[in-house]
């Protein structure tokens, strides 16, 4: 610390008026600084408990948060999984099933009339004339035959 | 037990054997210095005590990190007066009365002590240090009562030697003239 005749110079040649080092006694509570160590130690330790409970449970509270995350992601996958799956198959068994009973020759000359206009298509020069031309070849009963033996079916 | 330096203060807070011994001794060596200077700032003792309670609890979190890249004492200084601040700042913030109010509120709380002589120069002094800007009086309590030197002070504070001689000086003069009045 500063010397106490140094500050008391500063302050008698700052402010002559004013008392020098002079401190008014306040009231204390008995035996206040004797008891004041072991109190604060006390409420240090308390503190420093609190703390670490808080930091512990935060801690368990992200793994809780973390395992409920993991479990809700496969159960969500688990479910997507496996409706999809089941539609799906439930689709390929009607296609299936409809598809065997198309004569295997009706579906190779359908798959080519398809194939020729979607090519014509694809060139974007597609015109009315077009699909009578692409017709033309294939005689009219064999048209009327094909769209007698499709079946018209509705989906499941 | 409060002969011991602050090296060998912190060397035995960091030996968990003689951690509880070495805090104790600690509060011992440093807790008149820093409860009155609380009291001056905050003057109710029970405030006073939960500021005191609230740096030491900060200290003994902070001691076994604490770097010693500054002085221990002046460590301790820094986390009380920015204890004190903090509170004087939020006791601001709920206080429906205005500044002024609250001046008055802190000399009838001075007032009200039993041992209070409205007719000595020492509780006038009291009352006057009171009617100081919160920022002023840390620094005058520093120099005044806890014969804090500039230099120390600037390292606790962050602020320049000249800037504080000069607070010092504008409050020795606004606490003469107090005086002079009443």
């Amino acid at each position: 610390m500063e010397s106490k005749e140094k500050i008391e110079n500063e302050l008698r040649q700052l402010t002559p008026g004013l008392p020098l080092q002079q401190q008014a006694t306040f009231q204390l509570p008995n035996g206040y600084f004797e008891q004041l160590p072991t109190q604060l130690l006390v409420a240090a330790k308390t503190a420093q408990e609190k703390k670490a409970r808080i930091v512990q449970l935060q801690s368990n509270q992200w793994k809780f948060l973390a395992a409920a995350a993991v479990t809700m992601g496969i159960v969500f996958f688990s479910y997507y999984y496996f409706t999809a799956t089941e539609g799906d198959d439930a689709i390929n068994q009607w296609a299936k099933q409809e598809i065997n009973k198309v004569p295997a020759e009706h579906i190779v000359e359908y798959v080519d009339n398809t194939h020729a206009v979607t090519q014509v298509r694809a060139a974007g020069q597609l015109e009315s004339n077009d699909l009578a031309l692409l017709v033309q070849d294939i005689p009219q009963e064999e048209i009327q035959r094909l769209l007698n033996d499709l079946p018209a079916t509705e989906m499941p | 037990m409060t002969s011991y330096t602050d090296q060998q203060l912190l060397q035995a807070f960091r030996d968990p054997s003689t951690k509880d011994a070495a805090f104790t001794d600690l509060v011992k060596k440093y807790q008149e210095k820093i409860y009155w200077l609380v009291k001056r700032m905050v003057v109710s003792h029970e405030d006073a005590n939960d500021v005191v309670q609230n740096t030491f609890i900060r200290v003994w979190n902070g001691l076994e990190k604490f770097r010693e890249d500054s002085q221990l004492y002046t460590w301790i200084y820094r986390i009380a007066t920015n204890e004190c601040l903090s509170f004087l700042e939020q006791k601001k913030r709920k206080a429906l009365t205005s500044l002024s109010e609250q001046e008055q509120e802190r000399a009838e709380q001075v007032k009200a002590d039993s041992h209070f002589d409205a007719q000595k120069l020492e509780w006038k002094l009291e009352l006057a240090i009171q009617q100081l800007p919160e920022r002023q009086r840390l620094v005058f309590i520093l120099r005044y009562y806890q014969e804090m030197p500039y230099e120390q002070m600037s390292k606790l504070l962050e602020t320049s030697e000249g800037a504080l001689k000069a607070s010092y000086h504008h409050a020795a003069k606004k606490i003469e003239q107090y005086i002079l009045n009443h």
